[in-house]
């Protein structure tokens, strides 16, 4: 018998690892020609290698500022509690939603609860997945943090053992917070008509808390620097978050013993609870009251028009979608609205600076081109037809006209907002008429470029078998592939103006300059397009 | 109406259709049959426009889907055997949506959609996201949808799947009524009493080839289409 459990948790855990390999490599259908997927897995290594180091640096900044301070003061145990809270918070923010979805909303639930699989294994084996993620998040944390610690510290033997104690027992916290999140989340969405707004709204909240959070690090940080041991004192009632610094930073066996229990005892809790509930969790519909159809008077659209309502009602339904592709546009607009709020201490911060008119050009179309960058509707957006390519592909519609709309909806939703803040910058600097027009006209061709690129991006390397929109979403080297380009739009010409015509008094020149690259560039990839992505998408399904 | 000659389409090396060669009058239902992997919905797929084919060419009412694809998909309408739909859209939205890109007119639309709505017992249901349908809805939206336009050529993946037997009634009244219209239909099916009800003719491939086709009588004779169809297939094997 429990070679047969055993035997079956190892054949659930390869399912769930080959999903896990079919992302991480881009198995899918799209991609025929071996040596070609090769290359795209190279550079998705690259990309994910640069998106590590881009987290690890930026944790690095961070723990270096704690880590000398705090061990010169002997607040050493305040250096591992801040390391728990930041690997847990990110361990979090990274896991909640795939909690919901891999333990309570799994398409394969129905399919594996028929089976003669107990339901134990089925859940210990998502949670398991969900553990490896998280521990590879906490990686990107506690990497920067120990090589901080080592290098302002001696460190002994022992330390390092309970270190990595609690490296390995946080994931399980995580997970269980995560889970029970997760679990509320899936409640709460199910039962309301509008998920999608729900789960935008849940979205907000929590990166609104994590963007205060960290916005107001370095005052935290400072505050406990100064005032560390008072602090040490007022936190210390805070029991479990000194037993988490102390178990490594004395090393405190006891606190260590509490510490593993606090972390391990609620992920026990939450698998036997979910254990004795798993089916009746993932199989009881509460679903929404039917409302029923009454007829109206209908409008006609032209085809056009059509598809690119069907764009739009396709990313208002998805909260994935919308969260992950468009926080550019709510970016640009807030930032156009703080800069006309803040129009005076923007003012003297130029002039402290000092900056003339053609300089302050180039840094508002390349602040406003940078927050486009995370603008990228486009990139999944061929991707996302799914299995429902059939439709348009059955229709008299032509390809050009399909991937126009696509590019319709990114250049609508996102060029408003960047022409808002170009004039919010026009009231705020006063600039020539000249720079008016280059600062309005070089961040919309941007848009259309950007449009663009993560268009051919999709077509590249398109993914039509996913099985959730996540996976095209977030999780697609052509989104990925897109903000990168994005980005280097924006940084090389940048680092170009900056090291060699600051203050030149070309500036002009060298915005018209890079106006025009972007025009030719948008008229080239529109070119192609049209006619060998046209092709790309007549030839998928 | 639908003239397929000499179809071939290759994925890789394996030919997944070899040298079709059918013809589909007005008027007629054609049922195509075959076992599972024998090249029935790669056939229809290339009918449609949604796969480009090697060798051979497709004309539908004399037009070359090669050559005129978005003609051809005017005159015609396409269900899919498993008919994953756009699950952010409501019923009633992707019906407009279908009429918008075909250019159906709001009186026109609003007709048809009742007509066939109430037909196939979805009417009530048409607020509802598409998300919230079983197979078997999704199936009878995709029918009110190819319905919707009026198309010269219907052309069906396995229609008959997921259908409550009303609903499948209801289906082959209207295929009758489509081809007493003028209009063809083109459909492929595993039920094979349902083939040999409704068909005017029916056509057999196996690994991608043709192996037989023609009128009922002419494939059947007195024997029931079952045994025909297991004895092609054990022909073949032998």
């Amino acid at each position: 018998m429990n070679l047969k459990v055993t035997s079956m948790f190892k054949a659930l855990l390869k399912t769930r690892m080959a999903a896990m390999g079919a992302w991480l490599f881009l198995r899918n259908n799209s991609m025929k020609n071996k040596s070609h997927s090769k290359l795209k897995i190279i550079g998705f290594g690259l990309l994910m290698l640069y998106a590590c180091f881009a987290f690890m640096t930026m944790f690095g900044i961070y723990f270096q500022q704690m880590a000398k301070p705090f061990f010169s003061l002997g607040l050493g145990w305040l250096y591992f509690t801040f390391f728990g809270m930041t690997a847990f918070a990110l361990m979090f923010i990274g896991g909640v939603f795939m909690a919901k979805s891999q333990l309570y909303e799994a398409r394969d639930n129905d399919l594996l609860l028929s089976m003669p699989i107990p339901p134990r294994l089925i859940l210990a084996s998502r949670m398991l997945m969900l553990i490896i993620m998280n521990f590879f998040f906490e990686l990107l944390v506690s990497i920067p943090a120990a090589i901080m610690w080592i290098r302002a510290a001696q460190v002994t033997a022992l330390q390092i053992v309970s270190f990595v104690l609690v490296l390995l027992a946080l994931p399980f916290l995580s997970m269980a917070v995560s889970g029970l999140f997760g679990w509320l989340l899936a409640i709460s969405t199910s039962r309301i008509r509008n998920k999608s707004l729900m789960t935008v709204l849940f979205s907000i909240i929590f990166f609104g808390l994590y963007f205060l959070l960290f916005s107001r690090a370095n005052v935290y940080i400072q505050q406990l620097i100064l005032n560390g041991k008072a602090i040490a004192g007022s936190l210390g009632a805070v029991a479990p978050l000194f037993w988490i610094g102390n178990a490594v930073a004395e090393p405190n066996v006891l606190h260590l013993v509490y510490s593993l229990l606090i972390m391990l005892v609620p992920f026990v809790l939450m698998y036997y609870i979910l254990t004795a509930t798993f089916i009746k969790v993932t199989t009881s519909k509460r679903g929404v009251a039917k409302v029923k159809y009454e007829e109206r008077e209908m409008r006609t659209a032209s085809p056009s028009s059509a598809l690119f309502r069907r764009e739009m009602k396709h990313l208002l339904s998805s909260p994935v979608y919308m969260l992950n592709d468009g926080l550019g546009v709510v970016f640009t607009a807030i930032g156009a609205i703080f800069l006309i709020v803040k129009k005076i201490a923007v003012l003297a911060l130029v002039d402290k600076i000092g900056y003339d008119s053609g300089m302050i050009t180039v840094v508002v179309i390349f602040g406003i081109c940078f927050l486009a960058t995370t603008v990228l509707f486009t990139a999944p957006s061929v991707s996302l037809e799914g299995k429902t390519i059939w439709i348009v592909k059955s229709m008299p519609v032509s390809e050009k006209d399909i991937l126009k709309a696509k590019l319709n909806l990114h250049i609508r939703l996102a060029a408003p907002p960047m022409i808002l803040a170009s004039f919010a910058a026009a009231y705020v600097f006063t600039p020539s008429w000249a720079n008016l027009i280059i600062m309005i006209v070089a961040p919309v061709f941007y848009v259309m470029l950007s449009a663009n690129i993560g268009l051919i991006c999709n077509l590249k390397i398109p993914n039509l078998d996913w099985v959730n929109e996540t996976q095209v979403v977030k999780q697609s080297i052509s989104v990925l592939l897109a903000m990168l380009f994005n980005f280097l739009l924006v940084l090389i010409p940048g680092v170009l103006y900056f090291a060699l015509l600051s203050g030149s008094g070309a500036s002009l020149i060298f915005m018209l300059g890079y106006t025009l690259l972007l025009i030719l560039g948008w008229r080239l990839t529109q070119r192609w397009i049209a006619t060998k992505g046209a092709a790309i998408f007549q030839g998928l399904g | 109406m639908l003239r397929i000659k000499e179809l071939t389409k290759l994925y890789g090396d394996k030919r997944a259709v070899d040298k079709l060669t059918l013809d589909i009058a007005p008027g007629e239902i054609y049922g195509f049959i075959g076992h599972n992997g024998a090249g029935k919905t790669t056939t229809i797929k290339s009918c449609c426009g949604i796969l480009r084919f090697e060798e051979g060419e497709i004309f539908v009412d004399g037009i070359s889907i090669k050559e005129n694809p978005l003609e051809c998909k005017k005159m015609l309408a396409y269900i899919p055997d498993n008919p994953d739909m756009y699950d952010f859209l409501s019923g009633i939205a992707y019906l407009n949506f279908v009429a918008d890109i075909f250019g159906v007119s709001v009186k026109e639309r609003e007709e048809r959609i009742k007509k066939y709505a109430d037909l196939f017992e979805l009417t009530e249901d048409l607020a509802q996201p598409v998300s919230a349908y079983s197979h078997g809805m999704k199936q009878k939206l995709a029918l009110i949808a190819a319905f919707i336009h009026t198309p010269k050529l219907i052309i069906m993946d396995e229609p008959f799947v997921g259908l409550d037997p009303k609903a499948s009634h209801t289906l082959k009244g209207l295929m009758h009524e489509h081809c007493d219209n003028g209009g063809a239909i083109f459909f492929s099916t595993h039920v094979l009493e349902v083939a040999e009800k409704i068909c005017d003719k029916i056509a057999i491939i196996k690994e991608g080839k043709l192996v037989v086709s023609g009128t009922m009588d002419e494939v059947k004779g007195t024997s029931s289409l079952e045994d025909v169809f297991l004895e092609l297939e054990g022909d073949v094997n032998v």
